[in-house]
């Protein structure tokens, strides 16, 4: 790998920031509220991206961003730096959505509901603020996404938005690897009818 | 698994990961953890004290804690995994009557040999350390919900020849896991016990 | 904090730290047998925890050095005809032992067989037919070129074949355990259900591949009539074909995709099902290739 090609600099970037985590973790262990902040402010987006799009509703993912930090906090102790800490804030995030989902009722699978004017307006608000995409390509790719049963939402949004591997996603999700992979291939299935792709097969 | 030029794949790597929130949770954060206990700032010396006994008393009793707190942390895993397996695959733990493309049964002589399997596989399984046992359990939980799965789209697609291909080899499959557990386990239990 | 306080807590820790490891050391039980033993006898080696290092030499003899645990009653060394045993005993209801390492040095050419349940096993330089099954530990060995039978719970199997191999008949067998075979030629059975397998440049007669959850992985020549046979629920799998490729390929999934580097080859729907086929051949077509998952992904190239 040479000096300064781009893989290395992504590398040193993702070493110095995983460091700069470290020391606000290790503050915000020995009960520094400004570094905790620090670490709300690099990550909230991150959160409630997951939350949103899993809850598909900006108060209940809201919620869920809150939960998942204050709940962070009092379990400082508890992450011991295996993950990385953008991981772990996601997976504290995905049981707050999950507990949400069991205590309120909501259905697990089967008809899924269109996304309301707000809850599209936040996803319309990311879409136009990437830069690199067509804004109306990433846009119905959100509102498909939204359709989405939550069995197959959630694995694809875990996987195919966030990068988790199936083990990953299996795990924070209480479901088996199996499970899961059919759950992708069907999420993605229906993505495909409803962006009108083509199948990758003739 | 590699998707080179998957339209659909382009699109999803589009979709950005952070989404601004339109309004600041951090004062309602801050409240709510400020009721929590602060972190202690410990006096360096203090602390340096702490940390020096701390040390002495782990190496001294290191032995005797490390036994305690191995024999508890295995019953506590075997525990929450059983917890976790029978939560999630409570219906298949036990040994649920065969079917085949949703409808007909494999056979008398079969589920024979079956339920007789499964009687010895539940009595060797407890000779197995816990922390296999909650494993294997967890993988026979898993061979059995797929039978479960494949059965259920039998159903649906009769004449689909991979799925009939599949149930009856994960029917053998199963029946050669018990049969090896079993083994394993009656020899781990002759004159060995963990 | 001056530096003399803090010079006296690091030599207290020391201190503390030697006398603990003293105490443990002082305990275990250094042994060192030796019998002779018939070239082409059987080994039968028996541990509960620890290690087994297992290697083979050029001597009638077998030779057994090791240190045993603190809990163990005794340690059996047994020959009877052309049937060597060494077994660790525990004592009955014994209920945990904190290993026995077992250094063991046998004829070459013996037929090894190794039971153990948390030891690790590792063997080198025997060339006789090997039987091992362990229920937690690992299995590493080489093949010679005789029959090797691996059998594991959770323990992951790792077979290495020598340059000088020739082809022999391999099963394998885990639940959970990972498996890992290196340039193995001949035939293979393996097996496990959340395990995953990857096998590496090895030139496969007859194979046949079993796996619930995990993944198949495999890097591997196809001889004339060559015979694979992989199967997965939800794992998904991967062929490399290295060299020549001369065979017939029938890859069927249910819900998983398919994906082949071979030009000009058509993945199409199943005729009774929701799943997708993949059929074609290169050259003769004299050796065959079937792969079958229900949820997993195939992807299928030549090297």
């Amino acid at each position: 790998m040479f000096a300064n090609s781009p893989a290395s600099v992504a590398a040193g970037a993702a070493d110095a920031a995983s460091i700069s985590d470290a020391r606000l973790v290790a503050a915000a262990r020995d009960g520094d509220t400004r570094a905790f902040e620090r670490l709300y402010r690099l990550y909230s987006g991150r959160v409630f991206g997951l939350c949103l799009r899993m809850t598909r509703q900006r108060e209940i993912a809201e919620d869920c961003v809150q939960q998942t930090f204050v709940k962070s906090w009092r379990n400082l102790a508890a992450f011991e730096g295996r993950s990385a800490f953008g991981t772990w804030l996601h997976r504290i995030a995905v049981n707050e959505v999950l507990t949400h989902a069991r205590n309120h009722g909501t259905r697990s699978e089967g008809v899924s509901l269109p996304l309301r004017d707000e809850d599209e307006d936040a996803l319309d608000t990311a879409a136009d603020a990437n830069d690199a995409a067509d804004g109306a390509d990433v846009m119905d790719v959100e509102k498909a996404l939204a359709t989405l049963p939550a069995g197959s939402r959630h694995v694809v949004v875990l996987q195919a938005v966030y990068g988790y591997s199936h083990e990953e996603v299996a795990e924070m999700l209480g479901i088996a690897v199996g499970t899961c992979k059919a759950q992708l291939h069907r999420g993605r299935k229906l993505l495909r009818e409803r962006l009108g792709l083509q199948e990758l097969d003739s | 698994m590699k998707r080179s030029g998957d339209p659909l794949d382009a699109l999803l790597a589009q979709v950005p990961q952070h989404i601004a929130l339109a309004r600041d949770l951090w004062p309602q954060i801050e409240a709510q953890i400020a009721a929590e206990v602060p972190g202690a700032h410990v006096s360096l010396p203090a602390r340096r004290w702490f940390q020096l006994a701390a040390a002495v008393v782990l190496v001294v009793a290191s032995s005797l804690v490390k036994f305690l707190l191995v024999q508890r942390s295995m019953q506590q895993q075997i525990v929450q995994a059983r917890n976790e397996v029978v939560q999630r695959m409570q219906p298949v733990l036990s040994a649920m009557p065969v079917r085949f493309d949703g409808h007909e049964s494999v056979g008398m002589s079969y589920e024979t040999v079956r339920a007789q399997l499964d009687a010895e596989y539940a009595q060797h399984i407890g000779h197995l350390p816990p922390l296999v046992r909650a494993r294997v359990e967890r993988d026979i939980a898993d061979l059995r919900r797929s039978a479960r799965e494949i059965s259920a789209t039998l159903a649906m697609y009769p004449s689909d020849s991979l799925l009939q291909d599949l149930l009856v080899s994960t029917y053998q499959r199963e029946i050669r896991l018990m049969s090896a557990v079993n083994t394993m386990a009656a020899s781990t239990a002759a004159g060995t016990d963990l | 904090m001056n530096a003399r306080s803090s010079k006296l807590q690091f030599m207290a820790c020391i201190g503390s730290a030697a006398l603990v490891l003293c105490a443990n050391v002082a305990f275990a039980e250094k042994i060192e047998k030796r019998a002779p033993a018939d070239p082409r006898g059987e080994v039968e080696i028996v541990n509960v925890a620890g290690a087994v290092r297992v290697t083979g030499w050029d001597r009638a003899e077998v030779d057994v050095r090791g240190d045993l645990d603190t809990a163990v009653e005794r340690l059996e060394f047994v020959t009877t005809g052309n049937h060597t045993t060494i077994r660790v005993v525990l004592p009955r209801n014994r209920s945990r032992s904190g290993g026995s390492d077992l250094l063991v040095r046998i004829p070459e050419f013996s037929t090894l067989r190794v039971n153990t349940v948390s030891a690790d096993q590792t063997i080198e330089g025997v060339r006789g037919v090997q039987r091992l099954q362990a229920v937690s530990g690992s299995v590493q060995t080489e093949a010679a070129g005789e029959e090797i039978q691996a059998k594991t719970i959770s323990g992951d199997v790792r077979i290495t074949s020598t340059n000088d191999a020739k082809p022999a008949i391999h099963t394998v067998t885990t639940v959970s355990g990972d498996i890992r075979l290196v340039n193995i030629a001949g035939e293979i059975e393996v097996e496990t259900v959340s395990g995953d397998m990857k096998i590496d440049a090895g030139e496969l007669a007859r194979t046949r591949l079993r796996t619930t959850n995990g993944d198949i992985d495999i890097a591997a020549r196809l001889p004339q009539h060559a015979r694979v046979d992989a199967e997965t629920i939800n794992g998904d799998v991967t062929l490399q074909v290295i060299g020549k490729v001369d065979a017939e390929f029938n890859i069927h999934t249910f819900n998983g995709d398919i994906e082949s580097c071979y030009e000009g080859e058509a993945v199409r729907r199943r005729e009774h099902g929701p799943g997708r086929d993949l059929n074609f051949s290169r050259g003769s077509g004299s050796a065959r290739v079937t792969i079958r998952t229900l949820n997993g992904g195939v992807e299928v190239c030549g090297k």
